[in-house]
């Protein structure tokens, strides 16, 4: 088992993301159809296109500069919310993980705990809104634990992932207070949040990128 | 002068408003719409980088004065002031006002030369404005 996030496995993360956001953009269209404006598939597709057309001219660049320019990519493209969200994110993260030539799981929780912050910082969204906090937080919060029991990095981001799958299942009875969905008051419950399914589908991401790796 | 930046989900909306509100200072006031996502497939939507781009092409010692329309407008107004100088980040004004009404006030007032504070206070205010127009017609 590869027991590093290496830049060869950020570049496939992302360029796994762009794959997979490609494949659900229908499916993440309609879940936003039904609580907001039905662009959230779009918008995503949109945004990771263009990060996967930058990356091979980042090739050679380091995992702060890889995650920094997906960040700006990102800000400039999407479109939505998601835009500057995921934007600060990947900022964010690009911050926590500077001058990494490969990231173990304290530098990975480094790289989370950044990037949700920067999200929440944005978005003033707290746990609980139906946004896509609701996967991500939980998913933090797996991986210190399970960084505090000694688990692989593997092992770890597997949790993390799982804990993030969850939080997205549970954003569907919430009401939402955040974001398009918000104005629909009661009527949003009782769907699963679009921008917690792409926080879970990045993630996820990231987990078959790092297994992968692994061979 | 203040500028006044209208950031919009759409240029066509933004464009609009800003004619309506040239009629008012007659073209004096700078006045810059951004919207849009460049995407003719998903026209709509708001680009961070453009809006600060927008701040810059309007910006004076007087300051900004930044009207929204919907839902992310808002936060890709606030992620466009990262990319400012500080010098310019720290005269920017986001108003709460509606963008119609408020652009309305707001290019009517800055083309008269009032303060920022005097032309945020009204065009935050002018909703008001228009309930008071309505005078319990609602």
């Amino acid at each position: 088992m590869a027991e590093t996030i290496t830049r060869n496995v950020v570049l496939s993360w992302l360029s796994n993301t762009a794959a997979v956001l490609q494949e659900n953009r229908d499916y993440l269209v309609e879940l936003d159809a039904e609580i907001g404006d039905a662009d959230h598939g779009i918008n995503m597709d949109r945004g990771f296109k263009k990060v996967a057309s930058l990356l091979p001219e980042l090739a050679e660049e380091t995992i702060a500069s890889i995650l920094k320019k997906t960040g700006m990519a990102l800000i400039s493209s999407v479109g939505g919310a998601s835009g500057p969200l995921y934007g600060t994110f990947f900022l964010r993260a690009s911050n926590a993980v500077s001058g990494k030539d490969e990231l173990q799981t304290p530098d990975l929780v480094a790289l989370l705990r950044a990037g949700v912050e920067g999200i929440l910082t944005l978005g003033k969204a707290q746990p609980g809104d139906k946004t896509m906090v609701d996967a991500l937080q939980p998913a933090l919060e797996a991986l210190e634990k399970a960084r505090a029991d000694g688990k692989t990095l593997t092992s770890a981001l597997q949790d993390a992932a799982q804990a993030a799958q969850e939080g997205m299942h549970a954003t569907i009875p919430l009401v939402a207070k955040k974001g398009r969905a918000s104005y629909l008051g009661e009527r949003s419950a009782g769907h699963q949040d679009p921008g917690a399914t792409s926080s879970y589908l990045i993630l996820n991401s990231l987990l078959d990128s790092l297994e992968d790796d692994a061979g | 002068m203040i500028g006044i930046v209208l950031a919009a989900h759409s240029m066509t909306l933004a464009s609009a408003v800003k004619e309506v509100a040239d009629l008012m200072s007659r073209g004096s006031v700078p006045i810059a719409p951004v919207g849009g996502t460049g995407d003719p497939d998903s026209p709509f939507g708001s680009n961070p980088i453009a809006i600060a781009e927008a701040i810059q092409e309007v910006d004076s010692e007087d300051g900004v004065l930044v009207f929204t329309d919907v839902g992310s407008s808002v936060i890709g107004v606030v992620q466009a002031l990262e990319f400012l100088p500080d010098s310019t980040r720290g005269r920017v004004r986001l108003c709460p006002g509606p963008m119609v009404e408020g652009a309305v006030i707001a290019a009517a007032q800055a083309a008269s030369g009032s303060s920022m504070e005097m032309v945020f206070q009204d065009a935050s205010n002018a909703l008001q404005a228009k309930a008071a127009q309505m005078g319990g017609l609602e």
